[in-house]
Formats: structure tokens, C-alpha cells, sequence
């Protein structure tokens, strides 16, 4: 016999199940650290028997409110779920898709990922100037006369030409 | 607390396909089985004495309304100590961190409180507020032990651990609690 294997068998004396042998109860008397953990469990396994419940309270509010209380089904909880992923779905595809959101970015937003970048092959012979203007014009009432100082068709030379066909041909 | 003859001899999986079949008779009787050592378990794990009785209702609330998910793996009663621990957890989140049912400042004896006076030894509260301070798994393996006897193969199923580490647990636990338990 081991204190670990004392130890082991001690909730099951504690609760009555089973009692200490011989050999177990003289190596309480001379192990005080086995005696320590025996008045530890045993005041363990008696703990909170002083406390006074209420049985038949409780099953009559615990079946009260099984009957009034609904219960929020698995579909019922689906539901919500698709609901509430179908809402985000379309705020993303707003946020993205409406008009003017470049300049409402905060400062410091870092670049949008190469995948999320659509190619404008038109827009890759305007110089920094002439982009900003783009950007700034993306956000201004359609009355509003643009500032885009866009290449006339008859300025591009045939490669570039090629390049808006392919562009708006896709 | 009246419960009706013949049932009470009932085994808990007996009463419980009882109740799944509509008898709420039966339910009465699983209450008035189980009710006081879940309260010992809820009073054990730091809920204070006033609130041990509003517990043990919503312990057995939730039971019965996932009653299909009881597949006897373990017993019912430690069963109803899993759901018991959890509701525990749900009410510290739900007070941010903050210990919901402080033994501290609510339960040392307080002679104008009927459950506490009831209650209160030093040797207990030394052992509830060692108790309060290890982890839940630590403790909810201790209790599940001294208070039902509960082997470590049920202990592992009912908290999702393994009976190797819930043994280890177990012996953590009490190596602790010996700091606070002269």
C-alpha cells in the first residue's frame, strides 16, 4: 500500500461505500500527510449537507417554466444565422460596390490587396495628376462638371487604342 | 416533498424516458433525487448560500430542456454537475471576469442569514475558498470525487478529458486544497 493508493480509495470511504483495512488505518496513524488529506476529504464529501432546498419549489417552477417558456429550436436559431449572414453578405457587396467609398477611407487604410484590384487598362496612361483628379471626381454630384482631363480617343496611339478595346471587351 | 408511490424506486434512466414521454410526475422525482447534492455542488463551487436554490432551478431547467442529449455515458447525476459547472462559468462571464458569487464578501458566517448559519464551520469556509481558487477543471473533478464518489472514466466522459488527466486533476486539487485546509 502507497499514500497514492490510499489516497485514491479515501472519497470512496468518505461517502460510506467502503471502509479503511487494517494496514490503511495504522498508515493514518503515522502518516501525517495521509491524515491531513483524510480530514480534507472527509470534510469535503460532507460539505453544504446543512443547506436547506426547496424540492417541490423547485420542480413545480422548473415545469412551470418548461411550459411557458419557449424553447429556441435549432431551426428557429438557422434561421437567424441565415438571416443575419445573408444581411452581411449584401452590406459587404454595398460597401464595395458604392460610389465615392475611396475618399471615405481613413487615413493610414493600407492598400487593397493585388487580389482585390480590377484591371483598368485605360486608366494606366493617365499620369498622378490626372488619377487624382479621377479619384476626386468619384465622389462628385453627376451635375457637377468633371475636372478629368481624359485623353481624347484621337491622342492614344494604336497600342493604346488596342488596349481600351481589349478593356472594355473584356 | 410529496413524490407519487412507486416512482421513487425508479432508476434515473427509468424516470427519465418516463418524463420523455410526458410523465411530469417523474420529473418531480429526479428534482427531489437530485436537488440536494446539486445544491451541495453549486455551494461547494462558491455559490452563496441565497443563491444555491435559484442555481439548482436553472440547473434543472436546462436539464430537462436538453434532456435528449443525456445518452447515459455518464450518470445523470454527474450530469447534472457538468450542467451545473457551466452555468457556474456562463454567470462569471457574464459578470466580466468578476467573481459572481464571491465567498469572501457573501458567505463567511453571518448569523442573520438562516443558509449561512446553517452552514458556516471555519474548516469550510478555509476549504470553499481553497475550492474557489483552482481551476474549474481541478475542482469540478475534486467535487465530482469526494461528493459523488464518481470514478475517473465517468469523470473523463463527463468533462472531455481523459481518466489520466482527470486522476492528475484530482491530485492537484487536493495538493492544493491542503494550503488552505489546516
Amino acid at each position: 500500500m502507497t499514500c497514492e493508493s490510499l489516497s485514491d480509495r479515501m472519497p470512496e470511504v468518505a461517502l460510506g461505500g467502503e471502509s479503511f483495512h487494517p494496514e490503511e488505518l495504522r498508515h493514518l496513524e503515522t502518516c501525517a500527510e495521509c491524515a491531513h488529506e483524510w480530514r480534507l476529504v472527509g470534510q469535503a464529501s460532507k460539505m453544504g449537507q446543512s443547506i436547506q432546498l426547496d424540492g417541490g419549489g423547485i420542480a413545480a417552477t422548473v415545469l412551470h417554466r418548461l411550459a411557458t417558456e419557449p424553447a429556441q429550436s435549432n431551426s428557429r436559431r438557422y434561421a437567424w444565422f441565415t438571416v443575419g449572414g445573408m444581411a452581411a453578405a449584401a452590406a459587404l457587396v454595398l460597401l464595395v460596390l458604392r460610389p465615392g467609398r475611396v475618399n471615405h477611407e481613413l487615413p493610414g487604410t493600407p492598400p487593397p490587396s493585388a487580389a482585390f484590384q480590377i484591371p483598368l487598362v485605360e486608366l494606366d496612361s493617365l499620369n498622378g495628376e490626372q488619377l487624382q483628379a479621377v479619384l476626386e471626381s468619384i465622389d462628385e454630384p453627376l451635375e457637377t462638371p468633371s475636372r478629368i482631363e481624359a485623353p481624347s480617343m484621337l491622342e492614344l496611339d494604336d497600342q493604346q487604342l488596342e488596349r481600351v478595346l481589349r478593356s472594355l471587351e473584356g | 416533498m410529496t413524490v407519487m408511490p412507486g416512482r421513487q424506486e425508479d432508476s434515473d434512466s427509468t424516470l427519465v424516458a418516463a418524463y420523455r414521454g410526458g410523465d411530469q410526475r417523474a420529473a418531480t422525482v429526479l428534482v427531489a433525487r437530485h436537488a440536494p447534492p446539486v445544491g451541495r455542488f453549486l455551494y461547494s463551487s462558491g455559490a452563496g448560500g441565497g443563491e444555491v436554490e435559484d442555481l439548482v432551478q436553472e440547473t434543472f431547467f436546462r436539464a430537462f430542456r436538453r434532456i435528449d442529449s443525456w445518452r447515459e455515458e455518464a450518470s445523470f447525476r454527474t450530469w447534472l454537475f457538468t450542467i451545473a459547472g457551466n452555468l457556474l462559468k456562463d454567470a462569471y462571464r457574464k459578470n466580466r471576469g468578476h467573481k459572481l458569487l464571491s465567498i469572501e464578501e457573501r458567505d463567511f458566517p453571518d448569523h442573520h442569514d438562516p443558509h449561512t448559519e446553517l452552514a458556516a464551520s471555519e474548516t469550510e469556509q478555509q476549504l470553499r475558498t481553497g475550492l474557489e481558487k483552482l481551476p474549474r477543471l481541478q475542482r469540478e473533478v475534486f467535487l465530482m470525487r469526494v461528493q459523488l464518489g464518481t470514478g475517473y472514466d465517468e469523470i473523463a466522459v463527463a468533462l472531455g478529458t481523459t481518466p489520466g488527466a482527470a486522476r492528475v486533476h484530482y491530485h492537484h486539487a487536493v495538493k492544493r486544497l491542503k494550503e488552505f485546509v489546516a
